[in-house]
């Protein structure tokens, strides 16, 4: 059932010689270095995590490589298309939009801005989340209960539109739009991590532990976190793409990244007055966030097979 | 049973108050609602008027009586005027309504009706090319900006080949108009009910009385689909509730994308137009249908599996 052993390709043929004049069936299969290499690539999410360490190094090296201020707008050179086009040129790789800024320099700018406010919005969100569900679940009776409660009613709420009411109420900016992210985002690691502490409550090192006189902020911090971190590690994994892909979606919608700064959301936004003739200001910077989202959900993905099995595919 | 959807509506009814309380604390986090009145470039009001207003809004009450005026006055259908249209929210919403149901419907059955089969085929054919596709496939949906490949979706299809509209109703219902916003709307979804079944029915085939079922020779058409995918079926079913809330957000994201007259839109608009009283009504109205859809899931769930004990 394996695809790599029925053999597509063109490697060592293991020829069965067969009686004069009858017709050989070559066998063929990888063998050697190729069937290494993709058998390494299949076990190991290698592309994903590529992605994602390219994305990392771009925001923190950001100032440096970008070809162009990102502000920087021009009056003559608008609407340049990439280089391959006949009238681009090196100079914008990825061509101008209509206020002549280089779409490449953008692209560069907004990884950084995006992966600073996605980066402290999740940190709030899963230390918040995972503490309240740590309580919730190791607690158990009226303290659950209005923590579960509460989060039901929060999660009834269509949180988009909320935070679209917020930013109309008061605002748009990065603190408001942090804030806005991590209101979405924290009921999910509550609700895992929950169900782990109330698993690892009744384990008997715990209550060996309980016996031998520790604490219950004690049993929490070094018996049941310790526990818990597996869960919160792939939630935050598979939040991280669906929050890169909400704060998109702000942006898109002008409650996002405050301009004039660049983000994906935005650029796309811009790029939707000139689809008929600058089809690259729209593209571009969606292929960046596809790909980033993609690398992040499939890394999730497997982290959670891997480690955390149990947790269900949504 | 009946204690257990009593006490699943009780909590229904609790969740939607927590909403009316989280739009009130918002509408108040705002400032005074008496400037959403009074435009900036004009020349203000007398002091006489804007006390008048806050005796008429009731805003000289403490905050608790004038929750509890706002609440009363929705109860009875009251939801105040649409600052932008200058009418009731209420007539807004009916007339817009309509134009979200028909892409909202349409495309929640086509992520059902594709989503669900190419689940249950994704794990028939475990670990051969079809399932990798169907793997890749699940993936792109739920990884692709809506947004975005609405707009390659009218780049493509109407930019460049002009087969579909960019946007817009149509007449009546007009297919050609509904292609492409239902098709986006609709792909995540999919992506999710293919994910969700797939591993659903992988873990039921895995099971004994499957097992037990091919043994005792039992047809394998009739293991997958009468053994397997009725108990499979659930898990996507009782998720249905989640993707709902990706159909709410989606409708606001898509409804921009392809100019559709809907709900989204509407709500898009009162942020530009600081519609209060319409954006809040969205809110707490999105928040109601997400508690009735979850409700009755529930409860079609408890019906169709006899495991499940009703607390």
């Amino acid at each position: 059932m394996r695809p790599w052993t029925r053999g597509y390709g063109i490697r060592k043929m293991s020829t069965t010689a067969g009686a004069e004049g009858t017709k050989v069936t070559p066998r063929l299969r990888w063998t050697g270095l190729p069937r290494k290499t993709w058998l390494f690539f299949r076990r190991y999410p290698v592309i994903p995590m590529a992605i994602l360490v390219l994305l990392l190094v771009v925001a923190a090296i950001a100032p440096w490589i970008e070809p162009y201020p990102p502000l920087e707008t021009s009056t003559r050179e608008t609407l340049v298309p990439p280089f391959w086009y006949a009238e681009g040129s090196a100079k914008y790789l990825l061509g101008t939009d209509g206020s002549g800024r280089d779409v490449l320099s953008r692209i560069i700018q907004s990884t950084r801005i995006t992966v600073a406010i996605v980066g402290i919005s999740l940190g709030i969100s899963i230390v918040v989340g995972t503490t309240l569900g740590l309580i919730a679940g190791y607690y158990g009776g009226w303290v659950d209960e209005v923590i579960m409660r509460f989060l039901d009613m929060w999660s009834s709420l269509p949180v988009l539109l909320v935070v679209l009411t917020i930013v109309m109420v008061m605002g748009q900016g990065f603190a408001v739009l942090i804030g806005s992210l991590a209101l979405i985002t924290w009921p999910q690691p509550v609700r895992l991590v929950r169900v782990e502490a109330l698993r690892l409550r009744s384990q008997d090192y715990v209550n060996l532990a309980q016996v031998a006189g520790a604490s219950k902020g004690r049993i929490l911090y070094r018996h049941i976190l310790p526990g818990v971190v597996n869960t919160v590690v792939v939630v935050a994994t598979l939040r991280a793409g669906t929050l890169i892909l909400t704060e998109a979606t702000l942006s898109f919608l002008g409650a996002g990244v405050p301009p004039p700064n660049p983000s994906w959301g935005a650029m796309i936004a811009d790029g939707r007055d000139y689809i008929q003739e600058a089809w690259w200001i729209t593209v571009m910077p969606g292929i960046a966030l596809l790909l980033v989202v993609m690398a992040g959900n499939f890394l999730g993905d497997w982290l959670r097979d891997h480690f955390d099995p149990r947790l269900r595919q949504v | 049973m009946a204690r257990y959807i009593l006490r699943r509506l009780f909590l229904g009814v609790f969740a939607v108050l927590g909403a009316t309380i989280v739009v009130f604390t918002l509408s108040r986090i705002g400032g005074d609602p008496r400037y959403l009145y009074v435009s900036d470039a004009s020349y203000g009001v007398d002091k006489e008027v804007w006390e008048a207003w806050g005796e008429k809004l009731g805003l000289d009450r403490p905050l608790v009586v004038q929750y509890g005026m706002w609440i009363g006055r929705a109860m009875r259908g009251d939801l105040g005027n649409s600052t932008a249209a200058q009418r009731p929210v209420i007539g807004v919403l009916k007339e817009k309504s309509a134009a979200t149901l028909q892409i909202a419907v349409a495309s929640w059955v086509l992520s059902f009706l594709v989503g669900i089969p190419l689940g249950v085929l994704s794990a028939l054919t475990r670990g051969r090319a079809v399932d990798y596709a169907a793997r890749i496939f699940a993936l792109l949906g739920q990884s692709a900006p809506t947004f975005w490949l609405g707009i390659i979706g009218i780049l493509i299809f109407s930019v460049q080949f002009g087969w579909l509209p960019a946007g817009t109703r149509g007449e009546g219902i007009a297919i050609s108009n509904m292609v492409l916003p239902v098709f986006v709307l609709g792909l995540h979804p999919m992506a999710s009910y293919l994910r969700l079944t797939r591993s659903s029915m992988l873990e039921i085939l895995d099971s004994e009385y499957i097992k037990f079922a091919r043994a005792k020779g039992v047809r394998e058409w009739l293991v997958i689909w009468k053994h397997g995918f009725k108990n499979a079926f659930l898990v996507p079913l009782t998720f249905s509730g989640m993707l709902l809330v990706h159909f709410l957000t989606g409708t606001v994201v898509v409804e921009t994308v392809f100019s559709w007259p809907g709900l989204g839109r509407l709500a898009i608009q009162s942020i530009w137009a600081s519609d209060f009283p319409t954006l809040s009504t969205l809110v707490m109205f999105f928040a109601a249908l997400y508690v009735v859809a979850v409700l009755i899931l529930d409860i079609l769930y408890a019906a169709l599996d006899p495991r499940i004990r009703y607390t």
